[in-house]
């Protein structure tokens, strides 16, 4: 792999949906991130929020590293969404199923994304759902109504096998959107 | 990539075999009959002649001494019926209402529906090419006689549910009397003992045991749960072979991914259901692109089906917008080597190759 | 309307106003200053009804934050401030003191003046708001 562009995978969503414990849960190096006391508890509990973004890294044995970044959820910080994710391999998008605005947010950020870069693969990943809840049917066919088909997968992402679960699904887009000669080299 | 065959068979691989055709006599009634019965053996034959060339052979109609399959009404008389079952060749009974007691394993209730007839045609095709017939009825072949109804029977009314959308109802599963589960009548959602989910998840349930019937909602310890996870089980471990439903020739493309951190899909269901959303295709292209056995494939594709997620693709649509895109994708960004990298990363992550 | 933070009360936030005019106007070539919250909120700016005002105070939170970390990285501490040069002018990042929460202190600047002279006077503004800000959040 040429070393000439950085090769990434994007964390998305809004506070609180757990994009720094992702990142956390797979990176290799101990994760960066830049966040700072939140003086919006009215919005969003949450003591700390990320301004600039989250930073790991997957250091595999040939020596390539993949970048993980977590951008900041909030809408003031969309400029960021679009500086990370330029170029990057694809985008996990993670909710919290449990806020009421959770079906909005997955537009919101769906929209916004498709925007940037509408062929970059989307992974979402939405926590607080229980196996009985059949909301995410309805999240599907809300993008599914904007013309967007996009796996939905209820997780928990305090589980590593949870965000390997998005990151797999984020590799099967990839190669199966390969032209086919290239499943062939190995 | 030829399925392994069930032990009971002897015949090659029915995807690729020259299909016979099948020959199917219906009988007519002889005297005056109740017209529900004059028209439901006309259902049952202009059935038979929509399904030429959906079904896995073509059933011709053709006279009882050249038959493979007797269609008779309940009241006839006709000695010929009590022959065919006595030789136990496969038969099948129109009747007018519903009854507990008929000793006939292939029974259509007026009104039915065509999807009814399909299911029929494709069970009947089944017991003819394992050889069932002209056997001297014993145990094994009377219990499968009598149990052998379809696992698509059960499929085909989730889905169907799901198109009603009525919240309000719930209706109740059971094995034998035993209820076993509880299904809401949009099949949003359903209800069981953690033990009956377990056998969904691992396809150890035989849905062609279940009746299905109106009843009240669950009272007591079943914990509910996604209705996609019982029609996502049901649909892929029903058969081997594609739902009737479906067909070979036929390109599908998916409407929508179903919730795979509930299901917990094999890399091989992964792969069939990322190359669907990539582009539209039918089952030996997804066999190709995905690199699966034709079993995997045809049983992703069935339970696809089973949730509604599948969508056909008619000749005149050039594909999926998702096809399109894919297309665009590497045409502008061509990534020399994103093939190892995607591998080293999989390696890194304890994720398996990709086949 | 946008959540402005809730440390500060109308009072500090009308000076803290009136501080940046001064500034804005006495020094040549500033154009434009904004007061904004460590994680990206618009507290005061002059001239108002800027319409990159919010965008630019959610850029210096990120600035600031990705700064510190790199000055960290570098095994520096205490950063003072942030300077972006460019053809046509200048934006410096400044941190305001020690206040509590942190704020930052974004100044615009066109044209050729020395870079020495708006860091000198960012800087004074910068201790003016201090000295009004730090009896409101103690």
């Amino acid at each position: 792999m040429s070393g000439d562009r950085e090769i990434k995978i994007v964390f998305t969503g809004p506070m609180g949906a757990g994009k720094t414990t992702a990142i956390r849960a797979i990176s290799d190096a101990p994760p960066v991130s830049t966040e700072v006391a939140n003086t919006d508890r009215a919005t969003n509990a949450k003591p700390t929020t990320t301004v600039a973004l989250d930073y790991g890294q997957l250091l595999l044995e040939d020596g390539t590293a993949v970048s993980l970044y977590g951008t900041p959820g909030q809408e003031r910080f969309s400029f960021m969404w679009e500086i990370l994710c330029r170029g990057s391999l694809g985008v996990v998008l993670l909710l919290d199923g449990s806020t009421a605005t959770a079906c909005q947010d997955l537009q919101g950020y769906a929209e916004a994304f498709r925007r940037i870069d509408p062929n970059q693969p989307f992974v979402i990943g939405v926590g607080r759902v229980p196996p009985d809840d059949y909301r995410l049917d309805e999240y599907a066919r809300a993008l599914g109504a904007r013309g967007i088909v996009a796996p939905v997968f209820g997780v928990d992402v305090r589980q590593r096998e949870d965000v390997l679960l998005l990151i797999e699904t984020l590799l099967c887009v990839l190669e199966a959107q390969m032209p086919e000669p290239d499943h062939a080299a190995h | 990539m030829q399925p392994r065959p069930p032990p009971s068979r002897a015949v090659s691989d029915p995807d690729t075999a020259v299909r016979p055709d099948r020959r199917i006599a219906v009988l007519k009634p002889t005297g005056v009959v109740d017209e529900r019965i004059t028209h439901a053996l006309q259902l049952m034959e202009s059935s038979i002649w929509a399904f030429h060339g959906t079904t896995h052979v073509t059933w011709r109609m053709a006279s009882v001494d050249s038959a493979d399959v007797l269609v008779f009404h309940e009241g006839d008389t006709d000695e010929r019926i009590a022959q065919w079952k006595s030789q136990n060749k496969p038969v099948v009974e129109i009747a007018v209402q519903s009854r507990l007691d008929s000793d006939t394993p292939n029974l259509l209730v007026y009104p039915f529906r065509a999807t009814q007839v399909l299911v029929l045609l494709e069970r009947l095709e089944t017991q003819l090419t394992s050889g069932l017939e002209g056997l001297v009825p014993d145990e094994s072949t009377l219990a499968l006689a009598s149990t052998d109804q379809d696992p698509w029977t059960f499929v085909e009314g989730l889905r169907t549910l799901r198109t009603l959308q009525n919240s309000e109802a719930w209706l109740v599963g059971r094995e034998a009397r035993t209820p076993i589960l509880w299904v809401r009548g949009d099949a949003a959602t359903y209800a069981a003992e953690p033990v009956t989910v377990q056998a969904i998840r691992r396809g150890a349930l035989n849905p062609s045991r279940l009746t299905l019937e109106k009843g009240s909602a669950p009272i007591g310890g079943q914990a509910p749960r996604s209705g996609m996870e019982l029609s996502w089980f049901t649909g892929y471990f029903a058969s081997g072979h594609l739902a009737p439903s479906l067909t070979i020739s036929t390109s599908y493309r998916m409407s929508s991914w179903p919730n795979f951190g509930l299901i917990r899909p094999s890399p091989s269901q992964m792969r069939v259901v990322a190359a669907l959303a990539a582009a539209a295709a039918d089952l030996s292209e997804i066999i190709r692109r995905a690199g699966v056995t034709a079993d995997e494939a045809a049983r992703t594709l069935n339970a696809l089906y089973a949730c509604g997620m599948l969508v056909r693709v008619s000749p005149s649509e050039p594909g999926s917008a998702a096809s399109a895109g894919a297309r665009r994708r590497a045409a502008s960004e061509p990534r020399a080597g994103l093939a190892k990298l995607l591998a080293n990363v999989r390696k890194h992550l304890g994720l398996g190759a990709r086949s | 309307m946008q959540p402005t933070s809730q440390h500060f009360q109308a009072a500090v936030v009308e000076d803290a106003l009136r501080l940046l005019e001064a500034f804005v106007d006495a020094t040549p070539g500033v154009t434009f200053a904004v007061l904004s919250s460590a994680d990206g909120f618009e507290i005061a700016a002059h001239p108002r009804g800027v319409a990159r005002a919010r965008r630019l105070a959610a850029m210096s939170s990120s600035l600031q934050a990705l700064s510190e970390a790199m000055a960290g990285e570098a095994g520096l501490e205490g950063i003072r401030n942030l300077v972006i040069e460019s053809n046509g002018g200048t934006v410096i990042v400044l941190g305001v003191g020690k206040v509590t929460p942190r704020l930052s202190l974004t100044v615009v600047a066109r044209g050729d003046e020395t870079l020495g002279r708006l860091l000198w006077a960012s800087r004074e503004c910068c201790a003016s708001l201090e000295r009004r800000l730090l009896p409101a959040t103690n």
